[in-house]
C-alpha cells in the first residue's frame, strides 16, 4: 500500500508544479497596475460623494424638491446630471462586449441615439409638450392624456421593467472590478470578493439616495459628470500612447479579422438590418420614455432649458456609450498580439469567435493605464455606477409611489408619507438586486437583455406617448391595449422556441415586431373605440 | 468600406471634440446652477395660509 503511494507522489507533485505554474500564469495574464494608492483614491472619492449626498438632505422639503428637484435645475446642472446618468459601468461594459465582438460596428447604436436626442432637442419634438404639462414622473402623462387606469398599468409595466432591466448593472460592475483593479490575480474566489464589493458600493449608493432623494441624483451626478470627463481623458491618452496601437492600426487589425462587417452595421455578419431598425425603434423611444433619462426634462427649470439639456448632452452618447467600444477594439488589437492572451480571449483567432468578452475591457484598461491615474480612472468608473444606480433607485421607486399606489388610493399619501414609502421601496429595490446582481448568471449578450427588457415598456409606452401629443384620435382603449400589447416582447428573452417553429425571426425581427405590433394595435384600437368627447365647464353651464 | 472607415472616424473625433468644447462651457455654467438651486432649495416652503385669514 505506502509503497504504492510513494509510487504516485511524483505524479502528484507534477499534477501540483502544473497547477502551480498554471496558477502563476494566469495570475501574469491577469496582473494590472492597480495598486494601494488607487485604493486610496477609490475610497476618498466614495467618501466625497456620500458626503454631498447628506449635504443634499437639507434641501429635500417636499415631494417636489425630493423627486424632481424642485423643478428648478438650470440646462447646464441638468445637462451634466443627464450626461453623468448616461455615462454607466454597466454601458462601459457591454459596449466594450460588443466593441470586442463585432468592431466599428457598433458605433451606430449610441449614434442613432445621439442623433435622436440632439434632433429633440433643437425640435422640442415630445420633450417641450411634456416639460410643459409638469409632470413628476413620465407615466404621470398617461392620467393627464388617458386615464388612471392606463397610468396603474403603464406605472406598473414600467417600473417592472425598469427594475429587472437594472438587474445585471451589479454583476457587470463586479466583473470590471475583479479585471481593472487585478483581483482576479491574487484572490483564490476574486468574484466572490467582488460581490461583497459592489453590495458594498450598493448599499453606500442606497444610503445617499435614501437620504437626499433627487437632489443628491443631481448634485452626484454633476461630479460624476467631472470625474468621468477626467477619466475619459486618461483613458484616451493611454491607449493610443500604447506602441503599436494608433487609429489606423485598430482600423487595419479590424479590417484583417472581419473585413467590412467591422465597420457596416447593415452586413450580413454584423448585426444586420433588422437589428439596427428595431435599434432606432428602441432609442428613439428610450430618449423619450426610458424615465431615468426622459425624467431629466421634467427637472428642468423650463421648456427651452428641457431642450438645452438634450442638445448640450446629445454627444455624451457617443463619449459614454461609443469610445469604450474604441478601448476594446484596442484591447482586441492588444490581445491579438500576445500570444498567451489571444488564447485566452481569441482562441480561434483573430478572424474567430471572441471568449471572455465582458472581460477583456477592464483587464485592457488596468494593464495600460498607469498606477494612480488608474485609481482616478477607476473611481470615474465607480462614479459611473453609483450616478446610474441612484437615478434609476429613485426613479423606479418614484414611479411606483406616484404612478401605482397614488392612483389606486381614493386620496394621495401625505407628501411626508410618499417620501417615506419612495425610501422603503428603494430599500427593498436595492435588497432585490444585491440577491439578483450577485447570483444571477450572465446571459450571452448584455445589450440584448438590456434592450429586450426596455422594450417591454418602450414598445407600448413610446406610441401612446407619441400618438397622445399629435394624434387627436388617439383613444384610452387604444392606449390600454397597446401597454398590454408590448408586454408580449418578453418574449425576446426567451427566443429559442419562437425560432424553433420560425427559424428566420431573429432577434431584431422579434424587437421590430413588437414596435409595429403596438402601432398597429393602439391606430386600430383607438379607431374602434373612441373616447366619449370631453365636456368642458362652460359647455356643460 | 473606406467609407464607413471615414465615417466612423469623423463621428468619434467630432463628437468627442464637441463634448469637451462644451464641457468648458457646461462646467462652470453647472457650479453656477448649482448654488442658485442651494438657494432656491435652501428656503422653506411658506406655509400655507390658516384657515380665516384674509
Amino acid at each position: 500500500m505506502w509503497g504504492g503511494r510513494d509510487a504516485k507522489l511524483p505524479y502528484i507533485a507534477l499534477i501540483a508544479a502544473l497547477l502551480v505554474r498554471e496558477g502563476s500564469h494566469f495570475a501574469a495574464m491577469f496582473s494590472t497596475n492597480f495598486t494601494t494608492l488607487d485604493w486610496w483614491i477609490v475610497a476618498l472619492y466614495l467618501s466625497i460623494a456620500v458626503v454631498i449626498g447628506v449635504i443634499a438632505n437639507r434641501f429635500t422639503h417636499s415631494v417636489s424638491n425630493y423627486m424632481v428637484g424642485g423643478r428648478s435645475v438650470g440646462a447646464a446642472l441638468n445637462a451634466a446630471s443627464y450626461m453623468g446618468t448616461l455615462s454607466a459601468l454597466s454601458v462601459v461594459m457591454y459596449s466594450g462586449l460588443d466593441g470586442f465582438a463585432r468592431g466599428f460596428s457598433y458605433l451606430a447604436i449610441p449614434l442613432i441615439a445621439m442623433t435622436c436626442v440632439a434632433a429633440m432637442g433643437i425640435t422640442g419634438f415630445v420633450v417641450k409638450n411634456l416639460r410643459l404639462l409638469n409632470l413628476t414622473t413620465i407615466p404621470e402623462y398617461f392620467e393627464v392624456r388617458y386615464s388612471r387606469r392606463v397610468r396603474i398599468v403603464a406605472g406598473s409595466i414600467c417600473a417592472t421593467a425598469g427594475i429587472i432591466n437594472m438587474g445585471l448593472f451589479p454583476k457587470v460592475g463586479a466583473i470590471y472590478i475583479t479585471y481593472a483593479t487585478g483581483l482576479a490575480s491574487s484572490s483564490g474566489d476574486p468574484e466572490f470578493l467582488v460581490n461583497i464589493i459592489t453590495s458594498a458600493l450598493i448599499v453606500l449608493v442606497l444610503f445617499y439616495t435614501i437620504m437626499g432623494g433627487m437632489v443628491s441624483v443631481i448634485f452626484t451626478d454633476f461630479m460624476q459628470y467631472i470625474v468621468i470627463s477626467v477619466g475619459v481623458l486618461i483613458a484616451l491618452y493611454f491607449t493610443f500612447a500604447l506602441p503599436g496601437i494608433s487609429w489606423d492600426g485598430l482600423v487595419a487589425t479590424q479590417v484583417e479579422a472581419r473585413g467590412e462587417a467591422a465597420f457596416n452595421p447593415f452586413h450580413e455578419d454584423s448585426y444586420g438590418w433588422t437589428y439596427m431598425i428595431w435599434q432606432m425603434a428602441l432609442l428613439g423611444t428610450a430618449v423619450i420614455a426610458w424615465a431615468p433619462e426622459a425624467g431629466r426634462m421634467l427637472t428642468a427649470r423650463n421648456y427651452q432649458a428641457t431642450m438645452r439639456t438634450f442638445l448640450l448632452g446629445s454627444p455624451a452618447w457617443i463619449v459614454g456609450w461609443g469610445l469604450p467600444a474604441v478601448w476594446a477594439i484596442a484591447a482586441f488589437s492588444y490581445f491579438a498580439a500576445d500570444a498567451k492572451l489571444a488564447a485566452y480571449f481569441l482562441p480561434d483567432g483573430p478572424g474567430g469567435q471572441v471568449q471572455h468578452g465582458l472581460e477583456a475591457l477592464p483587464l485592457f484598461l488596468g494593464k495600460v493605464i498607469p498606477a494612480g491615474m488608474l485609481g482616478i480612472f477607476t473611481a470615474g468608473m465607480l462614479a459611473a455606477f453609483m450616478s446610474t444606480h441612484d437615478s434609476y433607485f429613485l426613479c423606479w421607486a418614484s414611479v411606483i409611489v406616484r404612478d401605482i399606489i397614488n392612483p389606486m388610493r381614493s386620496e394621495p399619501l401625505p407628501e411626508a408619507s410618499q417620501i417615506r414609502v419612495t425610501r422603503i421601496i428603494i430599500l427593498i429595490t436595492g435588497v432585490f438586486l444585491l440577491i439578483w446582481g450577485v447570483w444571477y448568471e450572465l446571459p450571452d449578450s448584455v445589450w440584448t437583455y438590456m434592450a429586450v427588457t426596455g422594450n417591454i415598456f418602450l414598445s407600448g409606452a413610446g406610441v401612446v406617448i407619441v400618438g397622445g401629443l399629435y394624434w387627436r384620435r388617439a383613444s384610452t382603449t387604444g392606449a390600454m391595449a397597446a401597454m398590454l400589447v408590448g408586454l408580449l416582447s418578453i418574449v425576446g428573452l426567451f427566443p429559442g422556441p419562437v425560432q424553433a417553429v420560425a427559424p428566420w425571426m431573429t432577434e431584431g425581427l422579434i424587437g421590430v415586431s413588437s414596435y409595429i405590433l403596438c402601432a398597429v394595435t393602439f391606430c386600430i384600437v383607438s379607431m374602434l373605440f373612441p373616447d366619449e368627447p370631453r365636456i368642458t365647464p362652460e359647455e356643460a353651464s | 468600406m473606406d467609407g464607413w472607415i471615414t465615417f466612423w472616424k469623423v463621428v468619434v473625433v467630432g463628437s468627442t471634440a464637441a463634448y469637451y468644447l462644451l464641457a468648458v462651457f457646461i462646467v462652470p455654467a453647472a457650479f453656477r446652477d448649482v448654488v442658485n438651486l442651494t438657494r432656491s432649495l435652501g428656503k422653506p416652503e411658506p406655509e400655507a395660509d390658516p384657515p380665516g385669514a384674509a
